[in-house]
């Protein structure tokens, strides 16, 4: 058999080929940087603001309320966590008894979509979980830079 | 097959002239305050239910770099979910904003809101809208200067964020989901039109008139940053077709009630499946059987869902924190040139209001 001139043919074949391009940013690194960026801004805005509020910085008079109003929103955060964690309860209960449940299946599709829709419905408690606790975060977030930009005004 | 070229021409009545009125739920609500300012000398009052105060979405424009991301994080974190009074938005600084809008021309002077009649729910159970949000709407219109005995406020009801009817397969009172429509042994819309108009009489046993399909494209020319449906729908009561005088009632369904809205699962709409509510806002809310024996005609704008590069509305939101503005930087959504807007008052002015 004879030599293959494996030099001529990746010649012929850098022709063709693309230039290799240089990676682009996928749509979603560049959302995620959005969004970070936007965070670690407000964060910084939001630290700033509330050196304002600082007990040597405000008039006496309004600690009080400054304090109880931080309070209030430690409390309503505590209060939504805690809804959230009975619609999380509730949803595995749900689930657990569908797991536990022996329905009808005539058909090996419909044994095997059963099983699928288990699987599913597991991936979908769980990321609506992580999806409501990041919701949370970044109500509190946004709610306390709003309030302290307020009262730092 | 019906399409859009074929449908219903949406037709010309004889209309009192600035006795209309609108109402709307939810992001309808939203945009019924937008609605209602910027053209303020056609109509003579509004219905709230679940909604917040003019321009709520800008209440924090430091939360992000860019303006429409602000605006979206202001909208979902401070109008509809504050975490206090404190934190739901101020009624003072958004008066502020829409009596400058008025002085730009952007929207009809402020001062036509003074006879108008408002009426303002809250459901004490409503999780998707913060009461504390809608008593912010309240504050703002007396601001505006709409004396108190003129608006009928009412926050004492448990119910969830819905419309509330008496109809028997809606969900019940407390409820916080989709379809948005709750039996609460009443009819909401009757409340509305009785408290925005006189002397209204009972709604009819049967509606006689006709519900009718009509092209709404042209009202936007079929730009998909309006997001808005193919059709909309209009009833016209059979007095009305016959040359009585009427007024018009706008009413704004909330998000995912526009007739053809689809689910999105899993961030993809579920096209493979019928549009789960259908147009039950259009058919069941009781408006039309008020609007037969009081002349009314009843005109449903549709506005659908979409999550691409023309709008970020998987939801099928009226446009109440500027996803529709061609320029975010600069938003229109709250004035006389948003394309919503501009396309829900053609059709009022060409059924003659």
């Amino acid at each position: 058999m004879a030599d293959i001139d494996t030099s001529a043919m990746l010649a012929d074949w850098a022709k063709v080929a693309p230039q290799a391009a240089p990676p682009a940013a996928t749509p979603l690194m560049h959302k995620a940087t959005n969004v970070m960026s936007n965070w670690a801004a407000r964060a910084a805005g939001t630290g700033l603001a509330t050196t304002a509020l600082l007990p040597w910085r405000i008039d006496p008079r309004s600690w009080p309320q400054i304090w109880l109003e931080l309070c209030q929103m430690q409390d309503a955060v505590w209060q939504r966590q805690c809804r959230l964690q009975d619609s999380w309860l509730q949803g595995w209960l749900d689930w657990a008894n569908e797991f536990r449940q022996a329905r009808g299946a005539n058909t090996v599709s419909k044994l095997v979509e059963q099983e699928f829709d288990l699987v599913a419905q597991w991936h979908e408690l769980v990321s609506g979980q992580v999806t409501d606790v990041v919701s949370l975060l970044e109500n509190l977030e946004i709610n306390y830079a709003y309030w302290v930009n307020e009262k730092s005004r | 097959m019906i399409t859009a070229e074929n449908a219903t021409r949406l037709g010309q009545y004889q209309v009192d002239p600035g006795k209309s009125s609108i109402s709307g739920l939810s992001s309808g609500a939203f945009m019924t305050v937008q609605l209602h300012l910027a053209y303020s000398s056609r109509f003579c009052g509004a219905g709230i239910v679940a909604g917040g105060p003019y321009r709520c979405a800008e209440s924090f424009r430091a939360a992000a770099f860019l303006a429409e991301d602000a605006f979206e994080q202001s909208a979902i974190n401070l109008c509809l979910n504050p975490l206090l009074p404190q934190t739901a938005p101020n009624p003072e600084h958004l008066a502020q904003l829409a009596n400058a809008t008025a002085q730009a021309g952007e929207i009809d002077p402020i001062v036509n809101l003074a006879g108008h009649r408002i009426y303002i729910f809250t459901g004490s159970r409503d999780d998707v809208v913060a009461p504390a949000t809608v008593n912010c709407t309240r504050r703002f219109y007396e601001l505006l200067g709409v004396d108190r005995k003129q608006i009928a406020w009412h926050d004492n009801i448990p119910a969830g964020h819905a419309l509330v009817t008496d109809n028997p397969e809606d969900s019940p009172l407390a409820t916080n989901q989709p379809p948005w429509l709750n039996n609460g042994g009443f009819m909401q819309s009757h409340a509305i039109l009785n408290h925005i108009h006189d002397n209204l009489q009972p709604p009819a046993d049967r509606a006689t008139g006709r519900l009718l399909r009509f092209d709404q494209t042209e009202f936007f020319d079929g730009d998909p940053r309006a997001c808005m449906s193919e059709y909309g729908f209009v009833y016209v009561p059979s007095a009305v077709e016959n040359g009585t005088t009427a007024r018009v009632h706008i009413a704004l369904h909330g998000c995912k009630q526009g007739y053809d809205y689809v689910n999105f699962v899993y961030g993809r709409p579920d096209n493979a499946n019928q549009p789960p509510y259908g147009n039950r806002y259009v058919t069941t809310t009781g408006y039309n059987t008020m609007a037969d024996s009081n002349n009314i005609i009843v005109l449903y704008p549709q506005v659908r869902g979409r999550d691409d590069d023309f709008a970020q509305n998987p939801d099928g939101c009226w446009d109440w924190w500027g996803y529709s503005s061609p320029d975010p930087g600069r938003p229109d959504y709250y004035s006389r040139n948003a394309i919503q807007i501009k396309a829900i008052y053609s059709m009022l002015r060409r059924l003659g209001g």
